[in-house]
């Protein structure tokens, strides 16, 4: 229990007029220090708070939120004592950079024994990322505020602001290795499915709804069609978010954006049936074994979520190869989403290539920039050196440039089917 | 009577109850009464603005002007040598001014409650009770506060004619009464952090 400044207000003023009223030999004067002398002998007396009973419970809704979706957060107190409580103030800690949108954090509260009291207030995230908010403080005074108390309440809660992720459309994908489920990916055999792959001498199990009749007269023996059939293949996503200083070539957010493509790529590629697996390399190092489903996605985009920019801790050929050749069988298809601003990365893809992966490189796209003052030139010296892996990537790997005021469907649109 | 309009109704009656503090205090001047009044206007004025808009930072430079006030009243009685004969209302001007700083505190804790959040009435309705409840005892405290250090006062002179040995006892009680606060307050303490000792 300590002072408020308003307690130690009172006491200073109480002191001067004594001593103004000693000094001055005006001893009337004095008796203006009776009514805050009694002032603080109620307030102390009549006040006697006690909060232990007071029960606290906080609920999120959602407890993750994708892109720019607010939560909502409920505080239900409940009076569990046989006293009443009245005047407290109850403050759910906010933390930086959490906006509160909408209702009060803080409020001040006074229950009847037994009585429950709920209310809701709006945070919103200002990005991705883990956050927590709480403890819960309670902040008592004596009736008139002269001391403070304050006890601190349940355990912080902690929700997920997921990257936010765009509608992509359908992938039209290339593998060299599917699996045995089927899904969208032709796998250069026969079986069920919708190309034509080649015709055949008709044999008396062929359903007839199959016999090409043109190439039947042709030929003059009945000669059926057949199809390739499709399947589902693995696809590894390798998120590069290292930032070696290069990044300044970019006039947007460079992480933010790279992590909006894997979210929506991820999520399109599970819609499609594909397992799909995650290696993100940068400041935090993190993968998702390939899985099929929901659950997989969530996973995926909480690892997103959690990605951090900044110099990697160990070189990208043990981080990102390593991890690679454990999850992914040869063959698979690897999409890697990185600016491509340093050599390594080349080193990496060409080495991933060499081991038989089909490469698909997304790569943001700078904006082309005019001007001989030094930063501008800076950047443009940077911008030739990253076009110059581009180039090198070219042969290696499927390369695909996306920008991030073009919608990414328009961008993936006819450009991700790979041989 | 809907929320927002109790809660004007009741901002309007703080906003009055200052005006009467200042009047008070402008009354119990004896010179520079004009000087007194401008400043007393600049300080209701923006008393009242803070009131409304719910404002502290307003509402303090409206309490500091008031205080300022208050001081010049009573330096202008001491040079004069005519505090006695002020004493009455210059006291009710004091509690009264002590009741608005409590009301300084009370109202932008509440304002945002009765004025911007309007989906919760409930809140309201309960900010509402809690503010009733303050008030009736402010008003009670206040006014006893008042009346008590008047009877302390009076009390003193009379025991002055019975007792002349008993001359200072106005700041004799006073000083009785700062202990008295002072020592239930550190007894508060000790109590509290003996109790967080065992716990």
């Amino acid at each position: 229990m300590s002072f408020t400044k308003k307690g130690l207000g009172y006491l200073s003023l109480a002191y001067c007029i004594i001593a103004i009223a000693v000094v001055f030999r005006q001893f009337y004067l004095a008796a203006y220090v009776i009514p805050i002398s009694l002032l603080f002998l109620l307030s102390n007396s009549l006040a006697s708070v006690e909060v232990s009973g007071l029960e606290i419970e906080r609920k999120l809704t959602p407890m993750r939120s994708f892109g720019g979706e607010d939560i909502d957060i409920i505080i239900r107190c409940t009076n569990r004592t046989d006293r009443d409580f009245s005047d407290i103030q109850i403050r759910d800690h906010v933390p930086l950079p959490l906006i509160v949108e909408d209702g009060l954090n803080s409020i001040p509260l006074s229950l009847q024994s037994g009585g429950t009291m709920q209310w809701t207030y709006r945070i919103t995230a200002p990005k991705r990322g883990h956050y927590t908010v709480g403890p819960v403080s309670i902040q008592y005074t004596d009736m008139l505020g002269f001391f403070r108390n304050q006890v601190k309440r349940m355990k912080e809660d902690t929700f997920t602001v997921l990257p936010a992720m765009e509608k992509i459309g359908t992938l039209d994908l290339r593998a060299r290795r599917v699996g045995v489920w089927s899904g969208q990916v032709p796998s250069r055999r026969v079986g069920a499915g919708t190309d034509f792959y080649a015709l055949r001498l008709y044999n008396a199990s062929d359903e007839l709804r199959r016999i090409n009749w043109k190439a039947s007269a042709r030929i003059g023996h009945l000669v059926v069609n057949e199809f390739e059939s499709e399947h589902v293949t693995d696809v590894l996503l390798i998120v590069d978010s290292t930032d070696e200083g290069g990044s300044s070539i970019y006039d947007f957010d460079l992480t933010e954006f790279q992590l909006t493509l894997a979210a929506s790529l991820c999520s399109q590629l599970l819609m499609q049936g594909n397992r799909v697996g995650l290696a993100i390399y940068g400041a935090v190092r993190a993968w998702v074994d390939p899985a099929f489903g929901k659950r997989q996605l969530l996973k995926i985009l909480d690892n997103l979520a959690m990605t951090k920019t900044g110099r990697a801790t160990v070189p990208m050929s043990y981080g990102v190869e390593s991890v690679v050749v454990s999850l992914m069988p040869s063959k698979s298809l690897i999409m890697f989403i990185s600016p491509l601003l340093n050599d390594e990365t080349a080193s990496v893809i060409s080495s991933l290539a060499e081991k038989g992966y089909l490469i698909m490189c997304l790569t943001p796209a700078p904006r082309l920039v005019k001007g001989a003052d030094s930063k501008t030139l800076s950047i443009r010296i940077l911008s030739a050196q990253r076009r110059a892996n581009v180039i090198r990537f070219e042969s290696i790997a499927s390369l695909i440039e996306v920008a991030p005021d073009i919608s990414l469907k328009t961008q993936l649109r006819g450009n991700t089917r790979i041989e | 009577m809907n929320e927002r309009k109790r809660w004007f109704i009741f901002t309007t009656a703080i906003s009055g109850l200052f005006s009467l503090t200042i009047t008070a205090i402008i009354l119990s001047m004896q010179s520079y009464l004009i000087i007194g009044g401008l400043i007393g206007s600049v300080s209701v004025l923006v008393w009242w603005y803070g009131v409304f808009e719910g404002d502290s930072r307003k509402l303090q430079i409206g309490i500091l002007l008031a205080s300022f006030l208050f001081a010049f009243s009573i330096v202008d009685r001491i040079i004069t040598n005519t505090l006695i004969s002020a004493f009455p209302i210059q006291l009710l001007a004091f509690n009264l001014f002590l009741f608005n700083v409590e009301m300084m505190s009370l109202v932008p804790a509440h304002h945002k409650l009765h004025r911007e959040v309007t989906r919760s009435i409930d809140l309201a309705q309960r900010s509402w009770k809690i503010m009733q409840r303050k008030l009736s005892v402010l008003i009670i405290l206040f006014s006893g506060c008042y009346v008590i250090t008047i009877s302390a006062i009076y009390l003193g002179g009379f025991i002055y004619t019975l007792f002349p040995i008993f001359g200072d006892t106005s700041i004799y009680l006073t000083v009785v009464f700062v202990s008295l606060a002072l020592f239930v307050t550190l007894r508060e303490e000790s109590t509290t952090d003996r109790y967080k000792k065992y716990r």
